[in-house]
């Protein structure tokens, strides 16, 4: 639709529109950590993403991996927000079960939280890799904060995260 | 939602360039037009503002009142007079991502807790979107479902209802519904 940005020129009885043309409908990440990250069964601890490992990807910044927190700074009122998440792990026979939720507070305290925390369960025999899948989707109802937002997982035992991957989506519907 | 092609517009355009201002003003509002036929992308959340119990083991369709805090739409998705997903004005070829979400309160044990999207006119299990999706875990928490399918014959007029069966009497409280409708013939 380049060629269209052309007709800026055409002046205001048409600027709601060029402001269709030229701002993009969708932004996506996808990111994959390179390493592991260790986490503590019952303690709440923020996710980890360094973004350098294979298949990640993005058409805008929606990931900080300095502070690791999502950045959704551009993302307008009613906008879409589609977060997906994959916990990996191998460990022994037993039980993989973490609760993730999306918090938003400066300190990620839990004080502001965009989400109820999401718990997924599985149960397995041990010596190979289990994933766990988590979908936080959810329209924004007010003007985003700049602190970004972490993502929170507590796990149910100590696990080993294996290149976590994460895709962040953003759509926007012109008005 | 109705069709709109934007490829037909694009060529339109470029022939246009060297044409007079007023013509090239034509030229786009035909764009606008279409634009505004059919938007490239719609969406909603609807969330129940109230609560939902359910018995063990009873196939349940689930309610949801959309009065919740943070209900949106950009188009009509969902009749809660029916209680079910509207989707007529889909068309073959549209993408369709649904999430149902599921706060379960006032359970200590392990459960499981099945649902499925089901477009029959009796939601009797005869015609099902997807093939039901169950979710355990080991305590009360929050259910998360989600369900992507592209619609590959007309969209009967009838809704799609969303089918709750869970292991153990449960309560939900605050369930919420977000839909992604991405249209067929976005060029």
């Amino acid at each position: 639709m380049n060629g269209l940005r052309k007709d800026e020129k055409f002046g205001t009885t048409n600027s709601r529109k060029i402001l269709h043309l030229d701002e993009s409908l969708t932004a996506y990440s996808q990111l994959i950590n390179l390493g592991n990250q260790s986490v503590t069964g019952g303690t709440r601890t923020q996710l980890t993403d360094d973004g350098q490992g294979f298949g990640t990807v993005s058409t805008k910044t929606l990931w900080n991996s300095v502070d690791n927190r999502i950045n959704l700074l551009d993302a307008r009122v009613n906008s879409y927000i589609d977060v997906g998440i994959v916990l990996a792990s191998q460990t022994s026979a037993g039980v993989f079960q973490a609760s993730i939720q999306l918090d938003y507070s400066p300190s990620l305290d839990g004080s502001q939280v965009i989400t109820v925390p999401i718990t997924r369960y599985i149960e397995y025999t041990g010596g190979v890799t289990v994933a766990l899948h988590y979908s936080f989707k959810f329209i924004v109802t007010q003007d985003m904060k700049d602190n970004g937002i972490g993502i929170m997982v507590t796990p149910y035992a100590s696990y080993t995260l294996e290149n976590t991957r994460l895709t962040i989506e953003r759509l926007v519907v012109p008005t | 939602m109705m069709d709109f092609t934007l490829v037909n517009v694009n060529e339109s355009s470029k022939s246009n360039y060297k044409t007079s201002k007023e013509e090239r003003f034509n030229v786009i509002n035909s764009i606008d037009v279409q634009f505004n036929e059919r938007s490239l992308i719609s969406y909603a959340q609807i969330l129940d503002s109230g609560s939902q119990a359910i018995t063990a083991s009873t196939r349940t369709q689930l309610t949801i009142d959309g009065l919740g805090t943070g209900n949106y739409s950009t188009g009509t998705f969902w009749s809660s007079v029916d209680n079910k997903i509207n989707l007529q004005d889909a068309v073959v070829g549209d993408y369709i991502d649904c999430q149902v979400f599921l706060p379960v309160t006032g359970v200590g044990a392990t459960i499981s807790v099945l649902v499925e999207l089901d477009f029959s006119s009796a939601l009797d299990g005869s015609e099902l979107v997807t093939f039901p999706i169950a979710n355990t875990s080991q305590n009360a928490g929050n259910y998360e479902y989600n369900v992507k399918f592209y619609v590959t014959q007309t969209m009967k007029d009838n809704g799609i209802g969303i089918m709750v069966t869970p292991t153990v009497n449960i309560t939900v409280t605050g369930a919420k519904l977000a839909l992604k409708v991405l249209p067929s013939q976005i060029d």
